[in-house]
């Protein structure tokens, strides 16, 4: 069988597709994402930091590579991140590297978003009108990502939306554990990752959106779409 | 003689993704061809408002040629140039490269609305081309 | 031996486990391996960072395959092998790869995965196969930060992956150390 064919053999066993309509595919234990998300978050944030560190000391001219005292902070960043029960990680003081860590993981969200709503969207019903899109975030989206659908959903009718999930699941096993601000705080690349998911998906249906996040006390929250006129 | 076919993939942005020709070519005509499934693009947005469904068969005429359209839950548009009417093998044809162009877009390496270049790709559309078309 | 793993495996996944779908998983995944590319342009780097990732995983994921388990520690490599197909790739991504090509003195061995959730949808581009991605890094750190945490220094790499054009993908274990306060190896 030639490589090729291998891939193909491969890919349609995934894609269990019929005319477009997907069926219910694969499965996984939840917890191997639960385990994923905070170690994808610390990823992003360490890689941040690293990257910014040789970027630095390339433009004066320095070897990246040879800077043992760094290599102690990345290992301490590194033990912080495994010694926490949770796996939870601190967020990086540097506001700039914090700007960056944003852009990533909703960059990945926005991804992960395209992708999830060319799989589940409607073959033999067309979304047009922007509420019927962001009903289909609110039940169908929130079904593939968190098996339930948002509580709540308001709107004023001029672009804005609010979506408000009372019970985020991504916060439930840290709620227990932290409490008030701080906590408030750490969540907060949690929900990076599905506002960049929720304007992919709007944009997969010609909606160009801004897609902001708050927490005012976990495990709730909400997200705010604003729509973007084209014109 | 053979029939001529002319296939266009278009994105969200109205720019080409991927054109194929099918049948005999007349490579004259490549410019004329994609001027007339660009030309369509207004006649398939107003379409797809009239049907609820991915196919909406002949959307616009040039000449000889009619221009069928296929539009994805996201706004793909699959646009076919053909001289003979056969819509069911048509519909097969597009439900086919949906698929196709599904899977180029859920592989984590393509960026949605680039040029699809792959060459496996390619040899996909034409196989689909002559089980459905020629 | 295998089938007992096998069985108590099966038992996790059906009734233990909370099921999800897993597109979610395996998109996110990929989308960090093309944001970890843009950020290091180097693929070595990205195998590493995605080994680190792993790692990360394995040290806190051992807890819960135990906590689910009841698993007495095993006796040797050839045991531990078997439970990290059977039990550990089962209970997470419902997958078993096959053990095989044990070295003479039993201490090195393949995980040949026949299908591999993340490699669901991937297709390389030839400058990553090129550039010596290995797409499914994560899961050689999963194993080793696993094994670690019972007292099992390995070390773990992908040799081939179906993804890169191989005919099959398969993950190398060796025991490297067997660190003392944990003896797994010849218990009693």
């Amino acid at each position: 069988m030639s490589a090729d064919s291998r891939t193909t053999a491969r890919l349609m066993s995934a894609l269990s597709l019929d005319g477009g309509n997907a069926v219910e595919g694969r499965q996984i234990s939840e917890s191997a994402l639960e385990f994923l998300l905070p170690e994808l978050v610390n990823t992003v944030i360490s890689t941040t930091v690293e990257t910014k560190r040789i970027a630095a000391r390339l433009s004066l001219g320095l070897d990246p590579e040879e800077e043992p005292q760094e290599d102690t902070t990345d290992d301490s960043t590194r033990s912080d991140s495994t010694t926490m029960a949770s796996g939870w990680t601190e967020l990086p003081e540097d506001s700039e590297v914090l700007e960056q860590v944003y852009v990533k993981l909703e960059t990945i969200g926005f991804r992960v978003g395209r992708r999830l709503a060319e799989r589940y969207a409607p073959v033999n019903r067309r979304l047009t009108d922007t509420l019927d899109i962001v009903k289909f975030v609110c039940k169908d989206m929130w079904m593939v990502l968190f098996n339930r659908q948002v509580d709540n959903l308001k709107t004023n009718h001029r672009g804005i939306y609010v979506l408000q999930d009372n019970k985020f699941k991504w916060f439930l096993r840290m709620s227990s554990n932290h409490g008030g601000a701080a906590a408030a705080r750490r969540a907060q690349p949690y929900t990076w990752l599905p506002c960049g998911i929720i304007r992919g998906v709007l944009d997969s249906f010609g909606v160009n959106a801004v897609v902001s996040p708050e927490t005012l006390g976990l495990p709730q929250c909400t997200f705010q779409i604003k729509v973007v006129s084209n014109e | 003689m053979s029939p001529t076919f002319y296939f266009a993939i278009v994105g969200t942005n109205d720019s080409p993704l991927y054109e194929a020709e099918f049948g005999v070519r007349r490579d004259e005509n490549k410019h004329l061809n994609q001027f007339i499934a660009h030309a369509a693009l207004d006649l398939v947005d107003d379409a797809q408002f009239m049907s609820n469904s991915c196919y909406l068969k002949t959307v616009d005429r040039y000449n000889e040629w009619n221009v069928s359209a296929y539009v994805t839950p996201s706004n793909v548009r699959l646009m076919l140039l053909h001289e003979n009417k056969a819509e069911d093998s048509i519909k097969g044809f597009f439900t086919d490269c949906h698929e196709l162009y599904l899977k180029t877009l859920l592989n984590p390496f393509y960026e949605p609305n680039a040029p699809i270049q792959a060459q496996a790709f390619d040899t996909k559309v034409q196989a689909l081309a002559r089980k459905y078309l020629l | 031996m295998a089938k007992q793993y096998r069985s108590i495996g099966e038992e996790v996944w059906k009734n233990k486990v909370e099921k999800v779908n897993a597109e979610l998983f395996i998109f996110t995944y990929g989308s960090l391996v093309v944001q970890l590319i843009k950020d290091y342009e180097d693929y070595h780097s990205v195998n590493k960072q995605l080994d680190k990732l792993g790692y990360n995983i394995g040290v806190r994921l051992i807890d819960d395959i135990l906590s689910r388990t009841n698993l007495e520690k095993c006796k040797d490599m050839r045991e531990t092998a078997e439970v990290i197909s059977k039990i550990g790739f089962r209970m997470f991504l419902n997958i078993a790869p096959s053990v095989s090509a044990w070295s003479a003195d039993s201490k090195e061995f393949s995980l040949i995965l026949d299908d591999n959730p993340l490699n669901d949808f991937c297709e390389l581009p030839p400058r990553a196969v090129q550039g010596g991605l290995w797409y499914s890094n994560v899961l050689c750190g999963v194993v080793r930060g696993a094994l670690e945490m019972v007292g099992l220094l390995v070390k773990v790499e992908f040799v081939r992956d179906v993804v890169r054009g191989d005919e099959v993908s398969e993950i190398r274990v060796r025991l490297e150390k067997v660190l003392d306060e944990e003896v797994p190896v010849g218990d009693d």
